[in-house]
């Protein structure tokens, strides 16, 4: 799931899911289950048969979000997927992602938020300019050059330790 | 794609027609209304000219119609052939290089190959809409009025189709190479003044072979039998040609048109399907080192000009965002053309008759404000609903509307005032009408280029759609109809207050004595009013209005 999620602006999410599911090779009353499990799992039903187009930037990420487990996928990778949700929200996706984690899924994702990958990752690594700098669990990551510490403490510190703005 | 994304897609075409809301129903249905209109006139009009020149063919015997008929068909078939081309290669860049549902898709399992031939397919209908819109009733025309209505039908269809799908292959193919150096964003552009370039120097071509020589009926008598009695030359390689020919013999019931014609589409198919076969790894290359997201910031260490003054800042800013619009460069084009015709013009203006001359010069005048309507209509009206999500930044900004709207229209006023007096000098120098005469034009230049910016930025302000995808949606907006008749009003007037010859023609309709002064008055005033009285009301409303529901 990219950052910024293409929905099609004149479809609803019902019909976005739809599509997806089709795309995996869902179909029939199986698929329409489903969905509608989705919709609910993510507070969407109410807004099922709106268009795309209507909905707020929330919304929309949890539709995105939705398409993103409606089919059993063995590799999730999500970019930034907190982004735009309240905390109701961002609690229901980390237990999602522990659960499908649990079930035997690879979950990569990329975020800004410290916590949050230091709560739920199992593996952390350290992207500046692109380049892999550090690896290693959230609570014990290590540098190229050999040194340790947490996520946090190696981020600050590569970071220079003056935090911006 | 798939059943359930043509079923979707369906569904939600439907839905904007059948279940939107009022003002999309009421624009859906007017577009489709505009289309059947336009269709409907079209064919009326074909019909008309097909009778008139059978009646005129039949008392020149000597003039063969089919050479007449393949040498108009060789212009149009070349015309779909170099604006396909040109269509393509700027609509392909945004499908299959810009398009967020490309980069959707290509997050789903589907070949990369078949999602290339999707956003080519595309492409093609885009590019190729209004070569139909143009081809489809001249074709029903064509095919009811011969004795053999199917067989002429699809002699025209095919080479048609054919001619179209070499050149969306060729566009498809040289936006694919042209991404390949220079950025999507970048060679959008280009390619977009590419095309306004090749329009232009269409148009210019068109005007330099002067066709007001067909007004005079000994000069288009002898167009007409050079034409139609010197045979055509072999098409060779050129498609346009082959088209024409395939086409002529089928719409004079010659079965044998048909097969140069399906060999032509055939090509074009091939052409076409291999485009996306060839290319498409090329593509997967290009397309993942060129989306949006992954472009360097460029120039980190120029700071560009310091901020003086505010003023100073508002200008730069509002100079930047007219100049970096996407559009503007293809628009500026076509209306660069248009201003160069408007100037070819004038050489062929009237020199002996003072009375002519008068009269021209009115019309001159009016012409060149009216020029500077049409470009207030698409740069200086859209200028506040371009704003779009940022009009609720500037709204929380310590900064008064009206500072927003001058600038806004100082920008656009400076070139549209040019133009006036460019355009109004230039066929005052040509005509040399008297003295009085050209001081009110140039005066009425002057503030007519001055005040019809003001009138659209102004009316642009108090009829705002923040929600517009873009200028030229704005622009046709009933505001802008309204913001275009009020300007057209001042340059009518501008044309009766110059022409003394014009006034003399009115007066003698009306039966009463015109002088100049009191048009030169209303011009001045109704000008001045214009001007002022909508920016008021847009600083007014401005900062009153609900941003969210304008």
């Amino acid at each position: 799931m990219p950052d910024r999620p293409y929905l099609w602006p004149k479809w609803t999410p019902r019909e976005t899911l739809r599509f997806v599911g089709a795309v995996f090779a869902r179909r029939g009353p199986e698929l329409e289950d489903r969905i509608d499990v989705e919709l609910a799992a993510f507070d969407l039903t109410e807004f099922s048969s709106q268009r795309n187009e209507t909905l707020s930037h929330g919304t929309r990420q949890r539709v995105a979000l939705a398409q993103a487990f409606l089919h059993d996928p063995d590799v999730l990778v999500l970019d930034e997927p907190m982004v735009g949700l309240d905390p109701l929200a961002q609690r229901g996706l980390t237990e999602r992602l522990a659960a499908a984690a649990a079930a035997g899924a690879a979950v990569l994702l990329t975020t800004h938020q410290l916590a949050l990958a230091e709560e739920i990752a199992t593996v952390a690594g350290l992207l500046v300019d692109g380049r892999l700098v550090a690896r290693g669990t959230p609570r014990s990551l290590v540098t190229k050059t050999g040194r340790t510490g947490t996520l946090s403490e190696i981020f600050f510190d590569l970071a220079g330790g003056t935090p911006r703005p | 794609m798939n059943r359930v994304f043509r079923a979707n897609t369906l569904r939600a075409s439907g839905r904007v027609l059948l279940a939107g809301d009022a003002r999309g129903r009421l624009a859906a249905m007017a577009g489709l209304f505009a289309l059947l209109m336009f269709l409907g006139l079209e064919m009326a009009g074909l019909e008309g000219a097909l009778r008139a020149s059978r009646a005129a063919l039949g008392e020149l015997r000597e003039i063969r119609p089919a050479f007449l008929l393949e040498r108009l068909l060789a212009g149009a078939f070349a015309a779909a052939l170099i604006l396909g081309f040109l269509g393509s290669l700027t609509t392909a860049i945004g499908t299959l290089f810009l398009s967020e549902e490309l980069a959707a898709l290509s997050t789903l399992p589907f070949p990369h190959r078949r999602l290339v031939l999707r956003q080519a397919l595309l492409t093609l209908v885009l590019a190729s809409a209004p070569t139909l819109l143009l081809a489809a009733p001249a074709l029903l025309v064509a095919a009811g009025a011969g004795g053999r209505p199917i067989l002429a039908f699809f002699s025209g269809v095919l080479p048609l189709a054919g001619v179209i799908l070499l050149a969306g292959a060729a566009g498809i193919a040289a936006a694919l190479l042209f991404v390949r150096v220079v950025p999507p964003r970048r060679a959008r552009l280009l390619a977009a003044f590419l095309s306004a370039t090749g329009l232009a120097v269409a148009l210019l071509g068109f005007r330099a072979a002067r066709p007001e020589r067909l007004l005079d009926p000994l000069e288009a008598l002898s167009v007409v039998t050079r034409l139609g009695t010197a045979p055509l030359s072999p098409p060779g390689l050129n498609p346009a040609a082959w088209a024409a020919r395939a086409a002529t013999r089928g719409l004079f019931g010659d079965a044998g048109g048909l097969l140069p014609g399906a060999a032509l589409f055939l090509s074009g198919l091939a052409a076409f399907l291999l485009v996306p076969r060839a290319l498409w790894r090329l593509h997967l290359h290009v397309f993942r080192d060129a989306r949006p997201g992954v472009a360097r910031a460029a120039g980190e260490k120029h700071r560009g000009p310091e901020a003086r003054s505010l003023a100073t800042v508002l200008l730069r800013a509002e100079a930047a965002s007219l100049l970096r619009d996407a559009s503007t460069p293809a628009q500026l084009g076509s209306l660069a053309a248009v201003f160069l015709l408007d100037l070819m013009n004038v050489r062929l203006l009237p020199g002996a008759d003072a009375s002519a001359r008068d009269l021209v010069a009115g019309l001159q005048t009016g012409l060149s404000l009216f020029l500077v309507s049409a470009l207030s209509l698409r740069f200086a009206y859209p200028s506040v609903s371009l704003d779009g999500r940022a009009a609720l930044v500037l709204r929380a900004l310590p900064l008064d509307p009206r500072r927003q709207l001058l600038a806004r229209w100082a920008v656009r006023a400076l070139p549209a005032t040019g133009i006036a007096l460019a355009l109004t000098g230039a066929s005052l120098l040509v005509l040399r009408p008297t003295g009085a005469t050209s001081a009110v034009a140039l005066l009425a230049a002057l503030v007519g280029g001055l005040a019809i910016p003001a009138l659209h930025v102004g009316l642009g302000g108090v009829f705002p759609r923040y929600d517009a995808p873009n200028a030229v949606t704005v622009a046709l907006s009933t505001g802008g109809v309204l913001a275009l008749v009020f300007s057209t009003g001042l340059s009518l007037l501008a044309t009766v207050a110059v022409s003394d010859d014009l006034r003399l023609l009115l007066g003698a309709l009306l039966k009463m004595h015109l002088p100049a002064w009191p048009f030169i008055t209303a011009f001045l005033i109704s000008a001045t009013a214009a001007a002022i009285t909508p920016l008021a009301l847009a600083a007014s409303s401005l900062t009153t209005r609900d941003i969210a529901i304008g």
